[in-house]
């Protein structure tokens, strides 16, 4: 692998980000606001949280396209079923039930790929339509909304520790650190790692890799319901359309992050920066006046360039149609 | 002989289904009714086409429905003052532009090609959304012809697309399975080596199936923007669906995993007649959504569990 001609251009989305921030506060002064701050913020936590979510699956090889419509489908479910139906206010116990229904969902997508052998991103999109349709007939259509949630139901999204900290982002650093030790340091993320680099390779040293991919999944499900929960305890409802808007970000981020560090696979680091890097991106041109269309095209060239430069590890990570 | 039994399977199921929904509710056979399912199934079909052709290609194209969109308000908001047959040209010509950009961005930069057309349907979403302002466009300065490509009815009965439908079904299938051209473009999707080997261009293949899909993708855009006399947003998302379904329904149940022609469209009409007949007993949205994963899920399954991973062209 070709080293950068500069050491320092590894950190390549730090810089980026420096740059966005100088700039935006240049042309727009409301850009620096501690109140936009906090805007950006906890943008990014929800991106960030879903995208760290994919990233798992993608390390592992494979590819999730179902994460958002899961952590929508929890939301729901917690909300509707749960909160409504069955009357349990204890938010503790209502979101422990919904996590484990994210890691659920997630071991019945890694079944899907590794049991019956449904390619993954077409096993996900099938999940993603399952969970959509569910979502939608739990929460009828339109915004659910009720008077009867707990208050506890807003403090991961609104509330703030010591009066300072966003809970959001407080959950969201609490989240990144956890996965990072997990990825990075532990000798579970230097399996999944593995799997996803070199399947053979893996196989012979002796690991699962269908064992990998289901922690994978399972993983990504769970931290896919926590980005469902922190999104609906934001918003102060749930609807089929709660996490849908995450799903093209997310993805952007994962790859975005891609390109740092030099790594040129989706990696925890890179999808953190990247997802307060798009955050930034994304609050900035609102407030430069760039209409919801443009900003979301602005998100696919970012997609498509971050591919261009980053594709010879990414290709062999995420072509795997042999199966192993 | 379950292969055989296979081949048929799609058909029977349609047939038992129709039946069922033609006994059981009332409205179903109207000629309204009838009319309808085959205008929605051309529209779906040609988009499966499209996907079809990539995918037997190897490759997958999650952007069709965005091109047909995007395709259909360009061309819209470019209508007044252009004479109209040039509109549609300009149109397809959109069509062949993505297509090469996609077929660029996958055979030549080495990108995975679902995740390149991905971008390109999320830049151009962005492009159509931006453009209508989420807002429909009517323009009475358009000339009076264009309704006609997507409203004209032959023998008084049968809408413009479907006929269009059946042409390109007719093309394509000759085209695809019994050509050279075809099975070169099988050999591309089915073994890379071997075709390579064998002296196939893959690159010069996989333009001519994207540029090909974003034709055929386009011109469906441009018949609902024709069909409607006005333009939607994002009025092709509601395609993607079906269309998908359908490729992939198409080909685990006629050719056991291998992504054919006639296949695509049995399975675009029967996705499209199910949707209709849902909607016909009051079924709300989210039915249908989650039906369609179930069904999604149920085809690919069982291919992939009898053969245990074996869906030899579906290399994404």
């Amino acid at each position: 692998m070709k080293r950068p001609p500069f050491r320092l251009l590894k950190y390549n989305l730090l810089f980026i980000l420096a740059a966005c921030i100088v700039v935006f506060s240049i042309m727009e002064p409301r850009f620096c606001t501690s109140a936009n701050m906090l805007v950006v913020l906890r943008q990014a936590a929800v991106m960030g949280i879903f995208a760290i979510a994919l990233t798992f699956v993608v390390v592992s090889g494979e590819f999730d396209i179902s994460f958002a419509a899961i952590g929508g489908f929890v939301a729901s479910l917690f909300s509707v079923f749960l909160l409504e139906g069955l009357g349990i206010h204890n938010m503790v116990i209502v979101w422990t039930i919904g996590w484990t229904f994210g890691i659920g969902v997630g071991l019945i997508n890694a079944s899907l790929v590794r049991l019956i052998g449904i390619p993954s991103f077409v096993a996900t999109l099938g999940m993603m339509w399952l969970m959509d349709g569910a979502s939608q007939g739990l929460t009828g259509g339109g915004f659910y909304f009720s008077s009867k949630w707990p208050k506890m139901y807003g403090v991961l999204g609104r509330g703030f520790t010591f009066g300072v900290l966003p809970n959001a982002a407080v959950f969201f650093i609490a989240v990144a650190i956890a996965t990072l030790i997990i990825l990075e340091h532990t000798r579970i993320g230097r399996h999944l790692h593995a799997v996803g680099d070199n399947p053979e390779a893996s196989r012979h040293v002796g690991i699962s890799i269908s064992r990998q991919k289901y922690i994978a999944f399972a993983i990504a499900g769970f931290l896919a319901a926590l980005g469902g929960t922190l999104t609906a305890s934001q918003m102060g409802h749930v609807g089929p359309e709660l996490t849908r808007g995450f799903l093209m970000p997310a993805i952007t981020v994962v790859f975005l992050g891609s390109i740092f560090l030099g790594r040129r696979t989706p990696n925890i680091w890179g999808t953190l920066v990247a997802a307060i890097l798009l955050a930034a991106i994304s609050n900035g041109l609102t407030l430069l006046g760039i209409t919801t269309g443009l900003r979301y095209s602005v998100q696919g060239a970012l997609l498509l360039g971050s591919i261009a430069v980053g594709r010879k590890r990414i290709v062999a990570a995420l072509v795997r149609g042999d199966r192993v | 002989m379950l292969r055989s039994l296979k081949r048929y399977t799609l058909l029977i199921i349609y047939v038992a289904m129709f039946a069922v929904m033609a006994v059981f509710i009332p409205q179903f056979l109207a000629v309204d009714n009838v009319v309808s399912i085959l205008r929605h199934t051309s529209f779906a079909g040609i988009l499966a086409i499209a996907l079809t052709l990539v995918v037997i290609a190897g490759e997958f194209d999650i952007s069709f429905a965005a091109i047909a969109s995007f395709a259909g308000i360009a061309t819209a908001l470019m209508m007044p003052g252009i004479p109209l047959p040039v509109a549609w040209l300009i149109g397809l010509g959109i069509g062949i532009g993505i297509g090469a950009f996609n077929a660029f961005n996958v055979s030549i930069l080495g990108m995975p090609s679902f995740i390149a057309t991905l971008g390109t349907m999320i830049v151009l979403d962005g492009i159509s959304h931006h453009v209508t302002n989420g807002a429909y466009v009517v323009n009475f300065d358009w000339p009076a012809n264009f309704g006609f490509m997507g409203q004209n009815m032959v023998f008084g009965i049968l809408p413009n697309p479907v006929v269009f439908l059946l042409i390109i079904f007719v093309v394509f299938v000759i085209l695809t399975w019994y050509s050279g051209w075809g099975r070169r473009l099988y050999a591309v999707g089915g073994n890379p080596e071997a075709s390579k080997h064998v002296g196939i261009n893959a690159i010069r293949m996989k333009f001519t199936a994207f540029i090909l899909a974003g034709v055929l993708s386009a011109f469906a855009g441009l018949l609902t923007a024709s069909q409607l006399s006005c333009v939607e947003p994002l009025m092709d998302d509601a395609y993607q669906m079906p269309a998908i379904s359908a490729m992939f329904l198409g080909s685990v149940f006629i050719k056991e995993g291998i992504p054919n022609i006639w296949g695509t469209v049995l399975a675009a009409l029967l996705m499209v007649t199910l949707v209709n007949g849902l909607g016909l007993v009051g079924s709300s949205q989210w039915v249908k959504i989650l039906i369609q994963g179930a069904i999604l899920l149920t085809a690919v399954g069982i291919v992939a569990g009898l053969k245990k991973g074996v869906i030899p062209t579906l290399k994404i």
